[in-house]
């Protein structure tokens, strides 16, 4: 219960500071276009609330699949994927270990230092980090949906992703948020046309994680025409007349997602 | 006619400064008379409850009294046991010292700087609220402020009121864009309390905010960097007395405070785990602070919902945050009630029954923690 009060004081706090950094871009004039606020206001709080619904479920099933421990002991609830090891890493880095596997250098030095700063708080500090990048990518998909084909359509692509198979990966200590986060804002900044600040983000998310190579297909001529008509006529769940198979979809989406985190935390994957 | 619609103006302006300046008095004489109320209600109370503790037992001898007393008549040490006392900060020994010359007594010197600083922290605290809220919401910002859960400290002789006068000078003049008068009340406030320094993000952020909408760059706001001069110049200090600038940091971290920064998690954890084996201390300690914190940390949300000034958010965010860094914590419920910028916020609720009820709550702790207080309790 200390623990649960603990982390709790330390997440609204946080939470707190975010509000506050994005109030002072809103009253210094950064960001001047109130709609757009809302949208990325509404597409970083989804991403906030189903990271905090895949954490607790994770915590959850580590109570069942690994004995009883509290539900902030990272250590003990991130056994998968490596991240046990890569939470080490955080702690003492070492260059070899940076470079196996999917790892990179960029996010686990970069964690050694700012968890240093914050009284060592290594596997806090990352898991805050990914829920912040990936709510920062969630934006970004949310700002291209809306371009491209508008407000409803922004919402069903930032709930897509967010509920892709594996999309909890994102809200773990990993770097997988980091990279997602990287890669959005690269494919957002590609969309704007701003090449240097792609290659900057693609080259940061590459030293982030392998994984990052993936930007790199961001720049694979997309027939944005046809995805945008087909995108477009795609219906929203609010079309869908009939609440049954309205909730049963939405219902099937979550259950597979809770299919493959308990598959994942019971050790089958 | 043009001239008579300026003099006209200049004269209404004149009238209203004037106003603003005497209900300013008003509230410097109602805040002293709030602080001598409350003093003889404890008394009292703690009289009635069967102690038989006198003034001598009590205002010398409370907490870390006797250790800024001490540093007000010799100053620190640079070796000995009293060396330690480096982690007091320098400036309200300083004003008791100055005091003295007229009192002769370093406790009545540092009671009278207490009962003055609450009074003229009030002062401006009603005309920082007059800057934004109309007479009622004034009236409850003070009323809140006067009704303070721990505000028996700011009679005792603690640094609370010295700070929240600080504070609130600090954020008036931060709203006036009187740079420099900011920076020195900042200079002394970062001399005052580890949480004096935060008074520069409130007024960098004003600075940001101005500069980047109206693209210019006010030379004389780089007068704000006397506040972190302030904590740089007890950092020399440290270096002085004790060869190290965080030598504070080394004394805070053994007997008698163990005390060492630590994120806000472990430290509520840690308070969470001694309250349940410590049932009385829990009381007095652990979960007031427990509470507060999420009270604190409460309040800006409803703040930003109450559209208060975001810089004073800044500050509440910053001064919240950085006093509960800490893995073992006892004055987090004092530190809370001097926190300012929160009564503001308090002051913005629309709703009046929420409002009188959060009043009644904290004027009956208040009651009750001060007579807890003179009664020699756990009350840090």
């Amino acid at each position: 219960m200390g623990q649960f009060i603990g982390h709790m004081g330390g997440f609204f706090i946080l939470a707190a500071a975010v509000m506050i950094v994005g109030m002072f871009f809103w009253e210094s004039g950064i960001v001047k276009d109130k709609g757009s606020v809302a949208v990325a206001g509404k597409a970083a709080a989804s991403a906030a609330a189903m990271g905090m619904v895949y954490y607790f479920f994770m915590a959850y099933l580590r109570n069942i699949f690994g004995g009883q421990t509290n539900f902030f002991d990272f250590g003990k609830i991130f056994t998968f994927f490596g991240l046990d090891k890569l939470l080490n890493l955080y702690q003492t880095p070492s260059f070899k270990e940076s470079v196996s596997g999917l790892n990179m250098p960029l996010f686990i030095y970069a964690l050694h230092f700012i968890g240093g700063l914050v009284f060592k708080q290594y596997a806090g500090t990352a898991l805050f980090l990914n829920f912040l990048a990936a709510a920062g990518g969630a934006v970004c998909i949310g700002r291209i949906a809306l371009e491209l084909w508008g407000e409803s359509a922004s919402s069903r692509a930032v709930f897509a992703v967010l509920a892709l198979p594996f999309a909890f990966a994102l809200f773990t200590p990993g770097c997988f948020g980091i990279v997602f986060g990287l890669a959005a804002c690269a494919a957002y900044a590609l969309y704007k046309k701003k090449t240097v600040l792609y290659v900057i983000l693609t080259i940061a998310a590459i030293l982030t994680s392998k994984l990052g190579l993936l930007a790199l297909l961001f720049l694979i001529p997309a027939k944005m025409s046809g995805v945008s008509e087909f995108v477009r006529k795609l219906p929203g769940l609010k079309a869908v007349k009939n609440p049954y198979i309205r909730i049963g979809t939405l219902l099937l989406v979550l259950a597979i997602n809770g299919f493959v985190i308990m598959l994942t935390m019971g050790g089958a994957i | 006619m043009e001239n008579s619609a300026v003099q006209k103006f200049s004269a209404e302006r004149l009238k209203n400064i004037s106003g603003e300046n005497k209900g300013a008095i008003k509230v410097f004489f109602a805040a002293i008379i709030s602080r001598l109320f409350l003093f003889v209600l404890a008394f009292a109370g703690m009289r009635l409850l069967g102690s038989a503790r006198t003034l001598a037992d009590i205002f010398p001898t409370a907490g870390d009294v006797p250790h800024y007393l001490y540093i007000a008549e010799h100053w620190y040490a640079s070796s000995g046991e009293k060396a330690n006392l480096i982690v007091f900060y320098p400036f309200f020994p300083i004003c008791v010292a100055f005091f003295r010359l007229f009192f002769r007594s370093y406790i009545i010197s540092a009671i009278i700087i207490s009962y003055l600083s609450f009074g003229i922290a009030a002062a401006y605290f009603y005309k920082l609220l007059k800057l934004d809220y109309d007479d009622e919401k004034t009236a409850y910002g003070l009323a809140g402020l006067f009704a303070a859960v721990f505000g028996i400290f700011f009679i005792s002789a603690h640094t609370e009121s010295l700070f929240l006068m600080l504070t609130a000078m600090g954020l008036y003049y931060i709203r006036k864009k009187n740079w420099l008068a900011a920076g020195i009340v900042g200079f002394c406030a970062a001399l005052t309390k580890t949480q004096g320094v935060l008074l520069f993000l409130p007024a960098v952020y004003e600075i940001l905010v101005d500069a980047i909408k109206e693209k210019k760059f006010y030379k004389k706001s780089l007068f704000t960097l006397l506040v972190p001069l302030g904590f740089l110049c007890y950092l020399l200090l440290n270096y002085i007395y004790g060869g190290s600038f965080f030598k504070f940091v080394e004394y805070q971290a053994v007997a008698p405070w163990y005390n060492t920064s630590k994120w806000i998690a472990d430290g509520l954890a840690t308070s969470y785990a001694t309250g349940i084996s410590h049932f009385t201390l829990s009381m007095f300690i652990y979960w007031p602070q427990i509470i507060m914190y999420f009270i604190a940390v409460a309040a800006i949300f409803l703040g930003a919902k109450n559209k208060v000034r975001t810089s004073y958010l800044v500050f509440t965010g910053a001064y919240v945050g950085a006093t509960y860094l800490q893995s073992w914590m006892l004055s987090g419920g004092r530190y809370i009630s001097s926190c300012l910028t929160l009564y503001v916020i308090y002051a913005s609720i629309e709703n009046k029954l929420v409002k009188n009820i959060i009043l009644l709550i904290e004027a009956v702790l208040c009651v009750a923690y001060a007579v807890l207080w003179m009664q020699g309790q756990a009350i840090m």
